[in-house]
Order: structure tokens, then C-alpha cells, then sequence
């Protein structure tokens, strides 16, 4: 089993927490605004705009700067609409396998170990410094394929490392400033830290979330959620 | 002393020469590159007019914006399939699988995860998208291939030492 089957078996499952009919599916429902600043070889990009996570398992981005977008993924598509444009770009994909969009959010929300494959093994589980560290062997397919160390307090999930095998370190996701939102606990800021094959570093990504808040149910306020008109100029993207 | 009249016509013709091909290349190496760039020719070597701020003036051609992150694009769209690529999951496909697995490769279409496209102008979105789709094709490719090598070479080492070995142990019979 390849080091990166570990990561997409993680990260998929953290998507289908915001799908309905996934394995560990919560009712996830809250909108925010949001800063990413994402940082890699080529320099510092900041995105900002706002996201919602749709009670039905969708969600939705609304981008202000630098380019206004609106990104809109359900389970069976991604529609990536330029409103100035007037222009869409849609994706189809298996619904069975998704591709992971928000993952570094969706792990701060749900309970980690219900993100693993059902086969994982609980290695180890102590105190440290009032916190809770866990380890599980993640097994996919019957092979293992690497391992998950969590940090917990109280209020909910402080870090997440995803490694290979051999040790060395795939994604490690740093939560912050935690806000109670309905019946989930939202971090406010998160670093995820990705790493390519190998362990060297390939991209960091800062989210700085504000006005978190659960959705009024009877009056959603969708946001971004690309909605085209029949005059929307439609171009297929390859998925 | 004076020289003779015939020394001295043939200094004279060859200082004409030397200075003839002197002539000829050095016009040859200034016409040449206004020839590949006809738009030179039209340049003084004083400096370039200055390029006045503003809108375009009435009947000038109007140029679209530079495509300003194309390259940028190609390049990023690139660097993260190779990232991305799982080059030990298509080592061992074509090590294991052998052929098929190297068709596998060819045919498995690498998709960049949708939160890379967050801010992207729509000729970013699709330059990005074809560049990843085509460096992680060719880099999944790259690794299946090695991997049928790899698998060819242990192979042929395999057949040879089992060939010697038998050879080796068979009896030597003479023949008298």
C-alpha cells in the first residue's frame, strides 16, 4: 500500500463528514468568513471570502479577493462559477470519491478517530499535560498504511498528524481558538502543514475564520453556492 | 629606400581585401538580427519614446493585459502533481502488474484538489488543470515504467543465474 493511501483514505473520509451518507456523517452546519493564506515554493497567496457548510452535505465558497468566485461541491459535482463572467466550469466525479475540499476545516469540526477507516487500530491512548494523546495504526484494505496521532482538550481536537509508515510526517493540521457553534466545537484558526512523499514540506495553509455561526434552518443563507442562470456560459472541467 | 611599385600594389590589395571582409561581416552582424526582428530597423539608437499613462489614445491598437499568471500556472500546476503523485503506489503497479499496470498509469486521470483553485482567474483554472492532469500523467507513467523495468532487470538476473546454476550442475561427460 502506497504512503499516499493513508492521506486520501483520511482526507476522504474527513470530506464524507460533510456529506450525508458517508461513513462518519455529523450534520454539519455553519457559515463563516474567512482569510486563507496559503504559502509553497512559488510564494504567499491570500484568499479571502466566505464558506458554509450546507445541512445535506454540501459546501459552498464564496471568494471576494483576489478574483470573485463561487465554488459549489456536492457529491456528485463541482461547479466553479465567475459571476463577473458570467462563466461555469463543472466537474462530475464518482460520488463515491469525492475530491477533498476543505479537508483542514472538516478535521476541526468531527471527532478524529470517527474519520479513520473502520479497520484502523487504537495503539495507544494517555494523559499529557491535561490533554488527550491518541495513536491509531490506519489500515486500509486490510495493509496499514501509516499512523494518526491526535491531541485533544476539552473543547476539542488541538492537533492532528497524519504520518507514513516509515515515520515520516504526510499532513498535520494545528487548531485554535475554539468557538462553540450548535452542537459542534469550530476551531477559528488552523495551519495545516502538508508534506509531499519523502517528508519535505510542500505548502502550508493559515485559515483564520470570523462571524461563525450556525445557519438560521428556516431562512439559509446560501453562500456562493454558484447558482447559473440559463444564460451562464458552461465549460466542462476534466475531473 | 622606396619599394618597388609591385610590393606596393600588392599591400595595398591586401589591406583592401582584409578590409572588404571586415566590411561584410560587420554589416552582416548588424543586418542580421533587423532581418529576425524587422521591428528594430525602425528603432533609432536614441531611447525609446516614452509610453503615455492613460487609456489608449482614439485609432492606437489596444492590447489585452498580459497574461499575467499562465506561466505561473503551468509551473504550480506541475510542481503539485509531482508532489501529489503517488510514486510508489505506480513503482509497484508496474513492477507487480507489468503491462497492465503501465496502461493503468496512461489511462488514470490525476485530478488537483478543488481548494487549489480558490482565488484562480478561469485561465488560471484551466491551464493549472491541464498542466496537473499532464505532469501527473507523465510522472505516474515515469514511475510505472521504472517500476517494469525494475521488474525486467530482477528478471533477467533471475534467468541468468538459474541457467548458470543448472549448467553448473549438470555432469561433464567426455567423450573419447
Amino acid at each position: 500500500m502506497g504512503p499516499w493511501a493513508l492521506s486520501i483514505a483520511v482526507a476522504s473520509t474527513f470530506v464524507s463528514a460533510a456529506i450525508p451518507g458517508g461513513p462518519a456523517a455529523p450534520a454539519v452546519s455553519l457559515s463563516a468568513s474567512f482569510v486563507l493564506k496559503t504559502t509553497d515554493a512559488q510564494g504567499t497567496d491570500t484568499v479571502s471570502g466566505a464558506l458554509s457548510f450546507i445541512p445535506g452535505g454540501e459546501v459552498c465558497v464564496a471568494v471576494k479577493t483576489p478574483n470573485v468566485q463561487e465554488m459549489h461541491l456536492s457529491p456528485r459535482e463541482l461547479v466553479i462559477y465567475y459571476p463577473e463572467r458570467d462563466l461555469a466550469f463543472v466537474a462530475h466525479f464518482d460520488p463515491t470519491q469525492p475530491p477533498p475540499m476543505l479537508d483542514a476545516l472538516a478535521a476541526g469540526i468531527v471527532d478524529p478517530g470517527s474519520t479513520l477507516p473502520r479497520e484502523s487500530k487504537l495503539l495507544e491512548r494517555k494523559r499529557e499535560s491535561g490533554n488527550l494523546v491518541t495513536r491509531w495504526r490506519v489500515v486500509v484494505g486490510g495493509a496499514e498504511a501509516g499512523e494518526m496521532r491526535t491531541v485533544e482538550s476539552r473543547a476539542g481536537a488541538i492537533s492532528i498528524e497524519l504520518s507514513e509508515k516509515s515515520g515520516k510526517p504526510q499532513r498535520r493540521f494545528t487548531f485554535g481558538d475554539r468557538i462553540r457553534v450548535g452542537t459542534h466545537s469550530v476551531p477559528r484558526t488552523i495551519v495545516a502543514d502538508y508534506f509531499a512523499a519523502g517528508g519535505v514540506q510542500s505548502r502550508e495553509e493559515q485559515w483564520s475564520l470570523a462571524d461563525v455561526n450556525k445557519p438560521d434552518p428556516r431562512h439559509p443563507a446560501q453562500i456562493g453556492c454558484a447558482r447559473l442562470r440559463p444564460e451562464t456560459k458552461i465549460q466542462t472541467l476534466q475531473w | 629606400m622606396t619599394r618597388p611599385a609591385s610590393v606596393r600594389t600588392v599591400g595595398f590589395r591586401k589591406w583592401a581585401g582584409t578590409f572588404m571582409v571586415v566590411a561584410v561581416v560587420s554589416g552582416a552582424m548588424i543586418v542580421s538580427p533587423l532581418l529576425e526582428h524587422p521591428v528594430q530597423a525602425q528603432q533609432g539608437w536614441g531611447p525609446p519614446p516614452q509610453q503615455p499613462w492613460g487609456p489608449p489614445q482614439p485609432g492606437a491598437p489596444a492590447y489585452a493585459p498580459p497574461p499575467v499568471d499562465a506561466g505561473r500556472a503551468l509551473i504550480e500546476g506541475a510542481q503539485d502533481a509531482r508532489a501529489d503523485e503517488n510514486g510508489t503506489l505506480w513503482f509497484f503497479a508496474g513492477c507487480l502488474l507489468g503491462l497492465i499496470g503501465v496502461v493503468i498509469a496512461v489511462v488514470a486521470e490525476p485530478t488537483p484538489p478543488p481548494a487549489r483553485m480558490m482565488g484562480k482567474s478561469p485561465d488560471y483554472l484551466t491551464i493549472y488543470t491541464q498542466a496537473y492532469r499532464s505532469e501527473g500523467k507523465s510522472a505516474q507513467l515515469r514511475s510505472s515504467l521504472w517500476g517494469l523495468g525494475t521488474a525486467v532487470v530482477v528478471g533477467v538476473v533471475i534467468y541468468v543465474i538459474l541457467i548458470v546454476t543448472i549448467l553448473k550442475s549438470q555432469p561433464t561427460t567426455y567423450a573419447y
